[in-house]
């Protein structure tokens, strides 16, 4: 290939087209550019090959840039959230902000006064007897207290 | 590594919340583009740069500021897409497995490769990319990532280098390789 004669398309060495990318690429050095340019003037073959990679290189480059979904963020803390279990990006209710041991220190609290006013109630529930406020029947005197007699 | 990219990392260890936000708006296009291409998958993509950015919130303190934050990032992304590659093509031989055992009777196709779009259906514009994103899929994960690295997000060699760990040589040699696989592939369709 190196002799002159002309390349067929298939037939080039690693070391050819290890220059055809680095020539793509503008990494070539300036002695291997020149050889292979001097190579690429009197073969179609090889000059048809470095187009054709070079249309494959320039189609690559123009692949369009894509943005990421909106929801990426958002979903990558809500993930990150759920899996440290509230240390991180946690924002949203009561639950999500203070830690589950106050809330279970609260919930015990809670419950053993619960507890305590049940057992010290004297019906055994919650609820507070009432005295009787009914009004005197009709015709019912107001007792009036004596006053005490000496002897 | 910058300035900027020390103080975001010193934040990041810190778990400062903020800078996390700050690294997803100033990245997040770059790994869905590079996850995008890599897997050829809207959806799986997306599964894949969350994954990403998880395990740099996870693993920063990891990071040894050796290498730009970039670099390291896209190197997360680079592993994640590789084992997301290999789970995939384990689904799909199970799942073919599967199919096979229950088509017993039926002769089929047991080519490897990915149905090559049909050349009236490759034409201009999106059908194009279309082409160069299946043709993308067909290469093995090694040299995929280097020409989405090098030919898709026009990353320097220097760059592929440090986010692959190969040497320069190795890099230059198997991205030849995989530009002469995708010209083959593409190249009645250019």
């Amino acid at each position: 290939m190196t002799d002159g004669t002309q390349t067929g398309a298939g037939e080039l060495d690693d070391r050819t087209l290890a220059m055809m990318s680095d020539y793509l690429d503008g990494t070539l050095a300036p002695a291997e550019r020149e050889e292979l340019e001097a190579r690429l003037a009197v073969d179609p073959a090889l000059r048809a090959e470095l187009d054709e990679m070079k249309a494959t290189v320039g189609a690559l480059k123009g692949l369009g840039k894509e943005t990421a979904p909106t929801k990426l963020g958002p979903t990558v803390e809500e993930t990150i959230h759920r899996r440290s279990a509230g240390r991180f990006f946690g924002r949203r209710t009561l639950g999500d902000r203070v830690p589950f041991g106050v809330l279970l220190i609260a919930a015990l609290v809670a419950l053993v006064a619960l507890g305590f006013l049940l057992w010290s109630s004297t019906t055994g529930s919650l609820k507070v007897e009432r005295k009787d406020t009914a009004p005197p029947p009709p015709g019912a005197r107001e007792a009036i207290p004596r006053p005490l007699t000496t002897p | 590594m910058s300035v900027s990219d020390r103080q975001l990392v010193r934040r990041l260890r810190d778990r400062d919340e903020q800078a996390f936000r700050e690294l997803l708006a100033e990245h997040r296009d770059k790994v869905y583009n590079l996850t995008l291409r890599m897997l050829g998958n809207r959806a799986e993509a997306e599964d894949v740069a969350q994954e990403v950015f998880i395990t740099v919130f996870k693993t920063i303190d990891s990071f040894r500021e050796e290498a730009r934050l970039s670099t390291w990032l896209y190197r997360v992304a680079v592993n994640h897409c590789k084992n997301r590659i290999k789970y995939l093509a384990r689904r799909h031989d199970r799942d073919k497995d599967q199919l096979d055992e229950s088509n017993e009777a039926a002769a089929t196709s047991s080519s490897p490769a990915p149905p090559v779009p049909r050349p009236d259906r490759a034409v201009e514009g999106a059908q194009m990319e279309r082409v160069l994103q299946e043709a993308i899929g067909t290469l093995d994960e090694d040299h995929r990532v280097l020409v989405v690295l090098r030919d898709v997000e026009d990353l320097s060699i220097e760059e592929i280098c440090e986010i692959t760990g190969l040497p320069d040589g190795t890099v230059k040699s198997r991205l030849h390789r995989a530009r002469l696989a995708l010209r083959k592939k593409v190249t009645r369709h250019l």
